[in-house]
């Protein structure tokens, strides 16, 4: 979730917008708004698959925990992706193979393996028809999952109001130098933490999140300071492409993926 | 009441201008009484404030003691002194020394900005300024912009380039040759180029060292991030013989020899040639750049340089001489079928597509074996443009789950020795009976002869 305005805060780690995309965006994305009624629409990255690749936009309702996305392949017009269903990430989970990229026509199917008969059981009398998964519904889960497992804020920068609505807190200001360079001073926006009832009361607004220093592995998020934009990034190892920008000294931020959404399971062997 | 009597003498503690929490209160209090506005309850904040105001005198404020000299400069000013000093433009009247080529790195950026990837434009700005510091600093014929390559700590900016003349060899004995396949020679095969990395354009650049077949062979079997400082170690296993430099030189040129990419027919292969020779500029009077639509298709691509061998080489190293008996086969490793240069692309490793939006159409070709590498093809007029750009970890896309090698197998238990007899005494002594003897035989021909 990025603004376009502040896109130029991820190209030193090679992510850009095109015109026709961000030209596109800036007057799609405002429609977009007004037809859901959200609060706020954000470009939230690109998936690419082998032939093409889509764009995914986020727009979030009163809460920012209260999100819907979207897909296009030309920056104009944009489709609501599918709600991520249990059983929609278990029929994912069943086709996913190692490296299986998204095929980048959105109707393409794949087959959901039949696991094979245990021993001595009896076929079944009925041939059970074949299930399928869309690229559709991968795409969505895919979408999803990395929302849910990188997307970072500074900490401070979210709050809990009492209706449990969480809100861009007012009394942000934004980071020091010396604290946007450290993983400790993030936490994870879709993570929240389990509430402590002994919590001060000056606190418990704000701090409602799980910390992103508690990332498993530890090292898989390492941070870079952009001198010409003054900005620092928080760039994910786990899900390479997921970058989340914070502007020194200024409360704006926000998270821009770029990259074939899968999950770099490798990683407990790449860390230096 | 003590704690009342507390709270009371806690919100009467003054500061410095003699205002307390109490007096503060009655003040906004009595200010809102007098004037009874309509939403109290909004004023409350911008009375407040009013009242702090009555009491600050800006000729008795104390001026705030200056911060406290900080022995290290604030983040980010070592960056700014070092464009500062790449950005100045050369004096008016100054003979600009002589250039090189640069190849343009921002008409290039825009092609790779239609596919969504590169840097921003003041960002490949200086890289410029960089590279045609590094190229007046080091002489060098040809600076191309490889790309950036990221790391956990510190990303590596990239340059490709010739030396006008190759540097003296530094003096003394030249180091033991590596194992493994013979080292090409610097000017060919995968040492074309000569490698500059720097952590920032506008810093010193440092070259790597040319790579060899067994420091490529080495880095196939190994799966890790760089740390962005080149004298790190890679702890990996198996052991990689070498400095982060060179295991960073070894994955630069797997990507360069598995990604540069040219339009089918803008270069040909001399009628003939010896291994390892380069395809040239295809020069016939009939030649017609491809129109962009047909780098649309996989087939308007081909690769522009020798593959990489399993051994670690772009070609088969020249085969020792060996003489054959008749009838026995050659011991020596069979040589392996050359991945020659201007070869089809396979079409399952790349994504290859047109934008044609905003301008004239640009082809592009992105590896999907080496996430990050993208080639760029555009025709204006009769100028057609190829370029290349590698931003990414510097790895591969794995074809299985990254498996380690697994350490040697244990040594096995030693066979039992088996008991011998003992030599029998009189062997034994004969033994030494004829050392003895052998012995005097010298000694009696070294004394001089009596009869002498």
């Amino acid at each position: 979730m990025a603004t376009l305005t502040d896109i130029k805060a991820v190209a030193s780690a090679g992510i850009v917008v095109s015109l026709p995309h961000a030209a596109g965006m800036q007057s799609s994305l405002p429609i977009l708004q007004k037809n859901y009624k959200f609060s706020k629409v954000f470009y939230w990255g690109k998936m690419m698959g082998m032939k093409g690749d889509y764009l995914i936009a986020k727009g979030i309702e009163e809460s920012s925990s209260t999100m819907k996305f979207f897909y296009c392949t030309d920056g104009v017009s944009w489709a609501e992706l599918p709600l991520v269903t249990p059983e929609m990430q278990e029929a994912c989970f069943k086709v996913a193979t190692y490296g299986l990229l998204l095929s980048g026509d959105i109707s393409a199917q794949l087959q959901i393996p039949v696991p094979p008969l245990p021993e001595g059981a009896e076929p079944p009398a009925e041939e059970v028809p074949p299930q399928f998964v869309t690229e559709l519904q991968r795409l969505a889960v895919m979408v999803m999952a990395i929302e849910m497992e990188c997307a970072l804020c500074p900490a401070g920068a979210l709050m809990k109001k009492v209706d449990h609505t969480i809100v861009p807190s007012p009394t942000y200001v934004g980071a020091s130098f010396d604290a946007a360079c450290a993983i400790k001073s993030y936490v994870y926006m879709n993570k929240p933490k389990p509430v402590d009832v002994n919590a001060s009361a000056t606190k418990a607004a704000a701090d409602f999140l799980t910390p992103a220093s508690d990332c498993v592995p530890a090292g898989s998020l390492t941070t870079s300071f952009d001198a010409a934009n003054n900005v620092v990034t928080v760039r994910s190892l786990l899900y390479p492409g997921f970058i989340t920008y914070n502007f020194v000294g200024m409360p704006i931020w926000g998270n821009c993926y770029s990259g074939n959404g899968l999950k770099n399971v490798d990683i407990a062997f790449m860390l230096p | 009441m003590p704690a009342v009597a507390d709270a009371k003498a806690f919100l009467r503690k003054t500061n410095a201008d003699g205002v307390s929490v109490y007096s503060h209160l009655t003040e906004v209090l009595a200010t809102l009484l007098d004037q009874k506005p309509d939403n109290a309850l909004d004023a409350l904040e911008g009375v407040s404030l009013a009242c702090k105001q009555k009491h600050y005198i800006p000729a008795l404020a104390v001026v705030p003691q200056p911060p406290p000299e900080l022995g290290s400069v604030s983040h980010g000013e070592h960056w700014h002194m070092a464009n500062v000093a790449i950005l100045t433009p050369p004096k008016a009247g100054e003979e600009p020394a002589e250039q090189g080529v640069v190849t343009d790195v921002l008409s290039e950026r825009a092609l790779f900005e239609c596919a969504g990837v590169g840097l921003s434009e003041l960002e490949t700005y200086r890289v410029y300024a960089g590279l045609l510091a590094l190229q007046q600093a080091k002489k060098l014929s040809q600076v191309r912009f490889f790309g950036k390559v990221l790391g956990t700590g510190a990303d590596y900016y990239v340059a490709e380039a010739k030396y006008e003349s190759p540097p003296d060899p530094p003096e003394g004995d030249p180091p033991p040759p590596p194992p493994g396949a013979p080292v090409e020679e610097s000017g060919t095969g995968s040492n074309e180029f000569v490698y500059f990395v720097a952590n920032d354009p506008a810093a010193a650049w440092t070259v790597l060292p040319d790579v060899t077949p067994h420091a490529i062979v080495s880095s196939r079997p190994i799966y890790k991030f760089l740390t962005g400082n080149l004298s790190a170690e890679v702890r990996a296993y198996p052991p990689f013989p070498g400095k982060e430099n060179e295991y960073l030189r070894a994955l630069i040129a797997r990507i360069v020899h598995g990604t540069t990419l040219t339009a089918v027919n803008k270069f040909k292969m001399p009628e003939e040639y010896e291994p390892g020779a380069m395809p040239a500029q295809n020069e016939d009077e009939d030649y017609k750049p491809t129109p962009t639509a047909k780098l649309g298709d996989v087939k308007g691509w081909c690769t522009r340089y020798y593959g990489l061998l399993q051994i670690g080489r772009t070609v088969n190293p020249p085969p020792p001489e060996e003489e054959l008996a008749e009838g026995e086969v050659s011991k020596l490793p069979k040589p392996e079928p050359e991945l020659k240069p201007l070869s089809p692309i396979d079409a399952s490793a790349w994504m290859v597509t047109t934008y044609t939006h905003g301008g004239p159409a640009v082809a592009v070709a992105r590896s999907l074996k080496w996430p990050g590498a993208y080639n760029a093809y555009q025709l204006v007029g009769k100028k057609d443009t190829v370029a290349q750009v590698y931003v990414g970890f510097g790895l591969e896309a794995l074809d299985a789950p990254f498996k380690m090698q697994p350490p040697p197998p244990f040594q096995h238990e030693p066979a039992e020795l088996e008991e011998q007899l003992d030599t029998p005494l009189d062997e034994e002594n004969a033994a030494f009976v004829k050392l003895a003897m052998a012995a005097l035989a010298e000694e009696a021909a070294a004394m001089p002869d009596p009869a002498e």
